[in-house]
């Protein structure tokens, strides 16, 4: 008997497939969204929308906190830390954590590394925003990819944009030549292992899941379409008017994603969403898809 | 006469089962509806969090139809699958006495060896039509089949002592993840019910 092998890593990520996950900052929140539906919740002290308006350095949640949401909840309990913040992931793995999130949405801990992986018993999610990027992550040992989005801000546009890159770029590297590959590697900056993969495949070698600016059941909706297996939802659901129904609503749309009807139908009446922010209105420094290396 | 199996396509592992029954070379359909529903010969039901199908399976009017679909055909529940057609559950007490579909006479306990960093892979010796075989199984906090009914189900493999494999009819549950290796046998054990 072997614990916490490759396959029990990326196979935690494959039953989660088709659901959504769900920032919580309080017990309540966390019970809130596990009768929605979710197939897990993110424990974190802030959701990124809170976090991008107080600024400051953004840390691991106190550990306090991620217990009491872990005895609330029996569906699996995801926390983020800081990228290549290591010593914050050994205390998530010490509590137990289901699922550690090495997240841009936190302050960066190391501006060159990130975690290596595959030293923890714990699976990873780690963002992209491209091809090479998801690669890097893989390689480290990510059990499972997500697009950054732009966290916080309620606009699918950077998700959107980011997601339709890694897949252009698969269907690129599907189309080449093996003597093409090295070549490949080197322009995406990515192990040349997991471009052969990518070639002889078609796909990530882990679930490929949507995050960042997912606020109505038409984005969770449109995230799938476009291919994503899963969707995180931030901010979108407990910054809005009505965070059990807006829940329930993303649930449905997840499953049910190519159906318009019922897209229609859980879509009425949701109450106020959160508050967006045009992407264009942040300065560089203010955008959290830039963080990771 | 070719079969369509259906997989119920809620949330969770639907398209590894889909890939596994057609490298049978059988037809599949996911299944999200009543209409899906009726196309179908026999119905996977995938592993995945257990609360959230059934949350979703009451709140859009499938659960009456599913359970009467389970309670006359072939179906085959893997991990949150098996705990749905259990005659009695631990662990989804809070949707009340009709938390399964209740098709098969076993009793059965959710999460039951622990979190994520308790699950595992191992070897394990699986039953099929009196040949014995070995094949690589994955548990991912795993359900346990904690008791059976000797009378009416069949043990097919067995973790310390505990059943993982059971068939009672037409019904088979499996607390380990079959479809996440390439081992078919008992996908195929299940197109030839």
């Amino acid at each position: 008997m072997e614990k916490s092998a490759w396959e029990t890593k990326v196979g935690l990520a494959e039953m989660l497939k088709g659901g959504v996950i769900m920032d919580v900052v309080t017990p309540e929140h966390a019970k809130i969204a596990e009768q929605a539906g979710a197939v897990a919740v993110m424990a974190l002290e802030r959701v990124p929308a809170d976090i991008r308006k107080e600024g400051g350095v953004a840390r691991m949640s106190d550990p306090k906190l991620i217990k009491q949401i872990m005895e609330t909840v029996s569906i699996p309990v995801m926390a983020k830390v800081r990228i290549g913040h290591f010593v914050e992931a050994q205390i998530l793995q010490h509590l137990g954590i289901d699922f550690i999130d090495e997240s841009e949405v936190l302050t960066p801990a190391d501006d060159e590394n990130h975690i290596y992986k595959f030293d923890f018993k714990v699976p990873f999610v780690c963002g992209c925003c491209n091809l090479g990027e998801a690669l890097r992550r893989i390689g480290e040992g990510a059990a499972m990819i997500r697009t950054k989005g732009e966290a916080g801000t309620g606009n699918i546009v950077e998700a959107v944009r980011q997601f339709r890159t890694v897949t252009r770029e698969i269907k690129r590297i599907q189309a080449l030549e093996k003597s093409e590959l090295m070549s490949a590697a080197k322009l995406l900056q990515a192990p040349f292992h997991l471009v052969e993969y990518v070639h002889q495949n078609g796909k990530l070698p882990v679930p490929n899941f949507s995050a960042g600016g997912i606020a109505t059941p038409a984005d969770a909706a449109l995230m799938m379409q476009l291919g994503a297996e899963t969707v995180f939802v931030g901010s979108g659901i407990f910054k809005s008017g009505n965070p059990q129904k807006r829940a329930e609503a993303i649930v449905s749309a997840a499953t049910y994603f190519n159906d318009p009807d019922m897209l229609a139908r859980v879509s009425e009446d949701l109450g106020e969403p959160m508050t967006g922010i045009e992407i264009d209105k942040l300065l560089d420094n203010q955008k959290l898809a830039n963080r990771g290396w | 006469m070719s079969q369509t199996i259906g997989v119920l396509s809620i949330q969770g592992a639907f398209e590894k089962h889909r890939i596994a029954f057609e490298k049978l070379g059988l037809k599949v359909l996911y299944v999200r509806s009543i209409a899906e529903l009726e196309k179908i010969d026999k119905l996977v039901i995938p592993g995945g969090e257990s609360t959230a199908m059934v949350t979703i399976l009451k709140k859009h009017d499938l659960w009456f139809p599913l359970k009467k679909f389970c309670s006359e055909k072939p179906v085959f529940g893997t991990c949150a699958g098996a705990i749905l057609l259990a005659k009695k559950t631990h662990g989804l007490e809070k949707f009340g006495v009709d938390n399964s579909f209740s098709v098969m006479d076993i009793e059965v306990k959710r999460n039951s060896y622990g979190r994520q960093l308790d699950s595992f892979k191992t070897f394990l010796d699986i039953k099929i039509n009196n040949n014995s075989k070995k094949i690589e199984s994955i548990f991912i906090r795993a359900p346990s089949i904690m008791d059976v009914d000797s009378a009416k189900v069949e043990i097919l493999a067995s973790f310390k002592k505990e059943p993982v494999f059971v068939r009672q009819g037409n019904k088979l549950a499996v607390t380990f993840h079959p479809e996440l290796t390439d081992d078919l046998s008992i996908h195929q054990y299940f197109a030839d019910i």
